[in-house]
């Protein structure tokens, strides 16, 4: 296929409309172009050009025709596999997602029913390990002493009076042009370190428990972004996040509204849009944390101590998350006792 | 009238076989489309306009389509593939626009 022969340059089209008797300018006059001047010119330069040549031969014409059905065939493959690719393939990307959404959603409800087993049966040896220790006087102390350091490790589930604080991120950067989000860093989100800094804040205004989103905190319990996340105890929470706290709750709320975290997430409100809301209740639920494998103490420095095995290896999860990987973010709080 | 029958039978073999498009190919797969579209049109409304020539329809359609293809391909190496895959569609919608136009016209007289 050769390039058509040597085309005369195309008279440049006479402006229309507005544009007539523009001063002449190289943008002008491609924008003309282009909206004037839909077809071809090599379809009017070959027009011209019949006029004076000879006719091409029948063998020609054909040849020319039958050369043009190809190219048409061509055209209607290429639209046939554009249409292909864009309907017949769609369904496909999007069966995909929805298998692996599906799995997601599944892995979920397993876990959570695995989750409420676990609950049973640790409500189920509280209940025995009671029933067996309720003999005795001793017993009966022993028990007791056993209730007040659950609540305070975080093993134990809990009700009482307390604060439930919501603090949830602001609206994502929009660009003023398109409306869409412009995908830069969200400002007004909700870190890790915000939601360590408010439950410190609530430890030191005397929460004797926490939860986020119905996640108890434990003294070892981590709480760290992971990506877009925030993980708590390696088990993702999302905004808006409920920070419950039990407590003396006049008292927490007086002293943590007056904490220096609170106003300054006050002021996050106006700035960033963020939601922060600090409402006293009167009775809240928190459940037993997830349980943290059981490790013993040691003494610094005891030779074997190392070699000391877990305790009940096979029940509990070889995979102890180690605590330091974001810090303990709980101090533990003076075993008070109440608000059982 | 061949022409026609040509493009239907090549959208009807392309359904039927669905031939598999190397993924390398696939980003241009849109433009290819646009750039035959305006060939198709172009070519109907030189018909139209009686000036129709197999010679020039067959080259405007191979070098729309290569010229087109080699621009995003460009772009895509520049990292400026969006914004060029914008222009070209752009200006052959433009055309595209424009030749339906006078098809319109012609067809319609309106």
């Amino acid at each position: 296929m050769s390039e058509p022969p040597k085309r005369r340059p195309t008279p440049s089209a006479p402006l229309r409309g507005p544009w007539r008797g523009a001063p002449p300018s190289p943008g002008l006059a491609m924008l003309a172009e282009l909206m004037n001047n839909h077809l071809d010119a090599g379809y009017a330069a070959a027009a011209e050009r019949r006029e004076v040549e000879q006719p091409p031969s029948a063998m020609a014409r054909r040849a020319r025709a039958a050369i043009t059905a190809l190219s048409l065939l061509v055209i209607g493959v290429v639209l046939a596999i554009a249409y292909q690719q864009t309907v017949a393939k769609a369904p496909d990307a999007a069966q995909a997602k929805a298998g692996l959404v599906d799995d997601i959603k599944r892995r979920q409800a397993d876990s959570d029913r695995m989750q409420r087993e676990a609950d049973q049966l640790r409500e189920q040896v509280a209940r025995d390990r009671e029933a067996a220790l309720a003999d005795s006087a001793a017993g009966q102390q022993t028990a007791q002493e056993l209730r007040k350091l659950e609540t305070v490790t975080g093993l134990g589930s809990v009700t009482g009076p307390g604060l439930a604080v919501t603090v949830g991120d602001g609206p994502p950067p929009i660009d003023p042009v398109t409306g869409e989000p412009t995908g830069e860093l969200n400002l007004a989100q909700v870190l890790d370190r915000d939601l360590q800094e408010l439950v410190n804040a609530l430890w030191r205004a005397g929460a004797e428990a926490v939860a986020i989103d119905s996640q108890r905190l434990t003294p070892t319990s981590t709480i760290r972004l992971a990506g877009e996340a925030i993980l708590v105890d390696l088990r993702p929470v999302s905004s808006p996040y409920e920070i419950k706290a039990i407590g003396d709750a006049g008292r927490l709320n007086e002293r943590f509204t007056g904490s220096g975290v609170a106003r300054r997430f006050r002021g996050y409100i106006q700035r960033y849009e963020m939601t922060f809301q600090v409402e006293r209740v009167e009775k809240l639920a928190l459940p037993a944390s997830a349980g943290s494998p059981l490790s013993y103490a040691r003494q610094p420095g005891a030779p074997t101590a190392r070699a000391t095995p877990r305790p009940g290896g096979s029940a509990t999860p070889p995979s102890a998350p180690p605590a330091a990987t974001g810090g303990p973010t709980t101090p533990v709080p003076s075993p008070t006792g109440g608000g059982r | 009238m061949i022409p026609a029958i040509a493009l239907l039978v090549g959208i009807a073999a392309g359904l039927l076989i669905e031939p598999s498009v190397p993924a390398a190919l696939q980003p241009y797969l849109p433009i290819a489309v646009v750039a035959a579209l305006d060939a198709v049109f172009g070519g109907i409304r030189a018909r139209l306009d009686g000036i129709f020539d197999d010679k020039v329809f067959v080259v405007s359609f191979v070098s729309n389509v290569l010229v087109a293809g080699l621009i995003v391909y460009l772009g895509d190496k520049l990292g400026v593939g969006g914004q060029l895959s914008t222009g070209v569609v752009v200006v052959l919608g433009v055309r595209i626009f424009g030749n339906v136009a006078a098809i319109r016209r012609h067809v319609f007289r309106a």
